[in-house]
C-alpha cells in the first residue's frame, strides 16, 4: 500500500517543515530522545499527499516551520499542506503560501511565529 | 490536577475559578484604586524579586469576609486556571486548560480569546479528505482526524499493520485491544476490511 504509491492522502505530525516541504519528524537530535521512525519515511515518500498537522511553534516557543531543518529528515520536499493551530500553509514551488489563519491573527503577526518566508494565498493568485 | 473528575467537581471549580476574578476585579475596579504601578501584577510572582506581595489596602482582615462577586465570566472551559491571573492595565490575563483570555477588569468582559483545540485541527484537515480516499494517519495528533472525517463520505483509513478500513476512536469499555491503530490505541476495522500481508520471514 505505502510503497506502492496507493495512497492518496497521508497525515503526519513533525518537528520541522521546511519552505522547501522538507519533513523532520523522526529525532530532534537530542542525545536522551529515543527515535521514533515508524513507517514515516515510506509514507512520506509514498503517498501521493501528505498533509502535516503539528503545533505552529514548540512548548518553548521556537518555530517549527523553518528555512531549512535542523533536525535529521524524514523525507525531502514531500509536503504539501501544513496544519497548525495558527493557520493552514501551503507548500509551493514559489514558497509557502498561507491559505487559511486563526480568526483574529494578522498576516504579521503570523509571519513573526514562523521561520520561513510566506506569502498570502491573494499573492499566489496575483501571479 | 482534575484528570479523574467527575462533571460535577468539574463544575465546581469552574464557580472557584470565577469567583477568584470576581475577587480580583474588587480590587482593580474600585473608584478608589492606588497608583497604577502597585494595582499591577504583570507576572506570576508579580514581580522580579518574587515577593507575591500586593500594597493594595481595599481588601483586609475586616472586610474580606463580605466581597461579593462583581461580575462574573463563563470562559467554556471546565476546570482550574493553569497559572494565577495576571493584571495589566485594566485588564487581567488568564489561561485555561485550552485558551488564553483577556477580560476587561472592570465588567468582565471577555476582550479575546485564543482558543487552542486539537479537535478543531482534526476537523479541519478532516475537512480537506475527499470521498474515496485511501489515507494514512500517522501517531499522535493525526489520529485524532479519524474522529472528524465527514460522516457522508466514504473514506478509508490504512493503517501500517496492513488494514485498510479503520473506524474512528470506539466508547469506552467496546475498545478491542486485539485491533490497533498507528499509535497503538485501538481502532476498530470497518466490516469487510481488506487486509494485507508480506510473507514474514524467520531466521
Amino acid at each position: 500500500m505505502m510503497r506502492g504509491g496507493h495512497l492518496d492522502i497521508c497525515v503526519l505530525g513533525a518537528f520541522q517543515v521546511s519552505a522547501s516541504g522538507d519533513l523532520a519528524s523522526w529525532h530532534t537530535g537530542a542525545p536522551d530522545a529515543i527515535p521514533a521512525v515508524g513507517g514515516a519515511m515510506d509514507l512520506a515518500i509514498g503517498a501521493k499527499r501528505v498533509f502535516v498537522m503539528m503545533d505552529h511553534q514548540t512548548k518553548s516557543g521556537e518555530t517549527k516551520i523553518v528555512e531549512r531543518c535542523t533536525y535529521p529528515l524524514t523525507g525531502i520536499g514531500c509536503v504539501n499542506r501544513i496544519y497548525t493551530d495558527l493557520a493552514v500553509i501551503d507548500v509551493t514551488r514559489a514558497g509557502l503560501r498561507v491559505a487559511e489563519m486563526a480568526p483574529g491573527l494578522s498576516f504579521d503577526e503570523l509571519q513573526r511565529v514562523t521561520g520561513a518566508p510566506l506569502g498570502s494565498a491573494a499573492t499566489r493568485t496575483s501571479t | 490536577m482534575e484528570g479523574n473528575s467527575r462533571n460535577g467537581s468539574k463544575r465546581k471549580l469552574l464557580l472557584i475559578a470565577s469567583a477568584t476574578v470576581a475577587a480580583g476585579i474588587a480590587v482593580a475596579g474600585d473608584a478608589k484604586a492606588p497608583a497604577a504601578g502597585s494595582a499591577q501584577w504583570g507576572m506570576y510572582n508579580k514581580s522580579y524579586d518574587g515577593q507575591r506581595y500586593s500594597t493594595l489596602t481595599q481588601i483586609n482582615t475586616k472586610n474580606v469576609a463580605k466581597l461579593k462577586p462583581v461580575c462574573v465570566a463563563e470562559l467554556g472551559d471546565a476546570g482550574a486556571f493553569q497559572p494565577g491571573p495576571l493584571v495589566i492595565g485594566d485588564t487581567i490575563y488568564l489561561t485555561t486548560a485550552t485558551s488564553t483570555v483577556a477580560l476587561d477588569a472592570t465588567s468582565c468582559d471577555i476582550q479575546w480569546q485564543n482558543i487552542y483545540n486539537r479537535d478543531q485541527m482534526a476537523a479541519r484537515v478532516a475537512r480537506d479528505i475527499p470521498e474515496g480516499a485511501y489515507v494514512n494517519l500517522g501517531i499522535g495528533l493525526p489520529t485524532l482526524v479519524a474522529n472528524h472525517l465527514p460522516k457522508d463520505r466514504k473514506i478509508f483509513l490504512h493503517s501500517e499493520n496492513g488494514m485498510l478500513a479503520m473506524g474512528p476512536a470506539p466508547a469506552l469499555g467496546e475498545e478491542d485491544w486485539d485491533v490497533i491503530n498507528a499509535g497503538k490505541h485501538p481502532s476498530p476495522c470497518l466490516p469487510a476490511v481488506p487486509i494485507f500481508t508480506t510473507p514474514i520471514l524467520s531466521p
